[in-house]
């Protein structure tokens, strides 16, 4: 019997340089539907690249990229899916509300349309922020200000969820909300979450694969498979680097 | 309808004069007006910006001037040329944005003054652009002021969530297929007009203020990003009203008086914050 995996991201081929700068180079990747997944690798690995390519915020120089099977910049691919920045934070005096900027997640190109509260509501919940929705944002912690992004990437209830480097900065209580709570989202609402982090103690649990990145996929399975190879991601951030060094 | 509506009201002392009626519906229009355009450049960390687009107007009224057309059309064509410049040279290099500024100040002038010199002495005309000129607002000025500020409110209330969404997080607002580019734009040429509003009441040399002081202010009191708008709006109709008050009694000029007027509040509310905050963390 032909068994087709459904895959929502895929990469084929895909090579990438700033200028003069290669940083990927035929790249080649699938996430399928409910899985959570951690893109790892050195700092100058491609990380960030493989995000903005997969946001449709970069071309690739070769290759495709589909989002949902078709081209990332579609519209109907972006509706599904939502994008936490890398290290997002909003200064002390910035003037707006917890539930201000959740709803901003919900604008798109079509910005004019009213945003059903119900669904900023849900997203708030979603991350525990349903107390402090009238809050100042700037007056939240790192880690609260950090759910409060998710919660903006949740609110157009999206099937694939892209994280670059959210964890920076914050402490090991939020961490561990953190997994929990994109943990909770694969399980119950079948979305697929994408990792890109430095630091995987908190969710390396609730893992279901990890891809390896240095300028190619260097490894892409089980983070059990990858212990296996010596590699722990609890301690990945001093495993890795020399394991890259080793495969180079 | 602003005439009509000044007509039928019996202003008293210190308005109670036309030319005073209209400096005070002028002051209401572009104090309520500027501070909202003001908002969306402060979170943008862009407060400089309408000094610069300030001094590439002066160019444009130095050829007005010279070219006998109404320097406020050669002023808003200059600013909104200017402003899509500067935002072109800010997005190709992100890091540089300080340098488009620096060429706008330092390009502005020099054309102005170079333009200028074709013509004799033009003091007089320059100084009621440079520091404002409130108490000669005409009628036929209110009208073109109370379009101008209507067409910059309209278009940001049409496009605030769009903009609101480019603030927060501009690479996700570009994932989610708002134009960035074309907000951007927008942001700009809707803050050349604002300018150039501006600059009738406080001049060129204090336009940035009378948008940005009023936010400053606000994001220090309001919670929300709509009471922000609102407020910073309030403030700058206070800041006008004011002034003019201040200005006429003590015999000042309204323009400069206005922006003290938005300075001391500035430092009143900034003393009193710290208070505030004290209580609300006590409790």
């Amino acid at each position: 019997m032909l068994v087709v995996v459904e895959t929502i991201l895929t990469l084929r081929n895909v090579s990438f340089a700033y200028g003069a700068d290669p940083v990927l180079d035929k790249v080649s990747l699938a996430i399928a539907p409910a899985t959570f997944v951690a893109l790892v690798g050195p700092n100058g690995a491609g990380k960030s690249t493989v995000v903005r390519l997969a946001l449709g915020l970069l071309r690739p120089t070769a290759g495709t990229v589909e989002l949902f099977g078709e081209a990332p910049t579609s519209p109907a691919a972006r509706s599904r899916l939502g994008y936490v920045p890398q290290r997002p934070f909003l200064g002390r005096d910035f003037p707006a509300t917890v539930r201000e900027v959740v709803a901003s997640g919900a604008t798109d190109q079509h910005w004019w349309r009213r945003i059903d509260p119900a669904k900023v509501d849900d997203a708030l919940e979603q991350v525990d922020l349903g107390a402090l929705a009238n809050a100042r944002i700037g007056a939240l912690s790192g880690g609260q200000q950090q759910r409060a992004f998710i919660a903006k990437a949740l609110v157009r209830r999206p099937e694939l969820l892209v994280l670059d480097e959210p964890v920076a900065g914050v402490d090991a209580e939020q961490q561990e909300r953190f997994a929990a709570t994109l943990g909770r989202l694969r399980d119950e609402r079948g979305v697929a979450v994408v990792l890109v982090s430095h630091d995987l103690a908190a969710v390396e649990d609730r893992l279901d694969r990890v891809i390896v990145l240095r300028r190619q996929v260097r490894f892409d399975g089980t983070p059990s498979a990858l212990a296996a190879d010596g590699v722990h991601l609890g301690t990945h951030g001093h495993d890795l680097p020399r394991w890259l060094e080793e495969i180079a | 309808m602003i005439e009509s509506l000044l007509a039928a009201l019996p202003l008293p002392w210190p308005f109670e004069r036309e030319y005073l009626q209209l400096a005070l519906a002028g002051g209401v229009l572009v104090g309520s007006s500027a501070p909202i355009t003001g908002t969306y450049l402060v979170q943008r960390r862009l407060s400089l910006v309408g000094d610069g687009l300030g001094h590439l107007a002066f160019a444009g009224v130095a050829v007005g001037i010279v070219t006998g057309v109404w320097p406020v059309w050669t002023a808003l064509v200059a600013a909104v040329i200017g402003a899509l410049a500067i935002e072109r040279l800010r997005s190709r290099a992100r890091d540089h944005g300080d340098l488009a500024l620096a060429l706008a100040f330092y390009l502005g002038l020099a054309m102005a003054s170079v333009v200028l010199s074709r013509r004799g002495n033009v003091a007089a005309n320059v100084q009621g652009y440079l520091f404002g000129s409130i108490l000669t607002i005409t009628r036929a000025d209110l009208v073109v002021l109370a379009a101008a500020c209507a067409v910059v409110a309209g278009v940001l209330a049409l496009v605030h969530r769009a903009l609101f969404s480019v603030i927060v997080d501009e690479d996700a607002a570009a994932a989610s297929g708002i134009p960035v580019a074309r907000m951007n734009d927008l942001l700009m040429v809707v803050t050349a007009v604002s300018i150039v509003m501006a600059m009738r009441v406080v001049g060129i040399l204090l336009v940035s203020a009378l948008m940005v002081l009023p936010v400053g202010i606000a994001q220090r009191l309001a919670t929300s990003f709509r009471s922000t708008l609102a407020l910073s709006s309030a403030i700058g109709v206070i800041a006008a009203v004011v002034g003019l008050v201040v200005g006429r009694v003590a015999r000042l000029a309204p323009g400069g008086t206005i922006v003290l007027t938005l300075g001391a509040l500035f430092v009143v509310v900034l003393v009193a914050e710290g208070p505030v905050q004290r209580r609300r963390q006590r409790r």
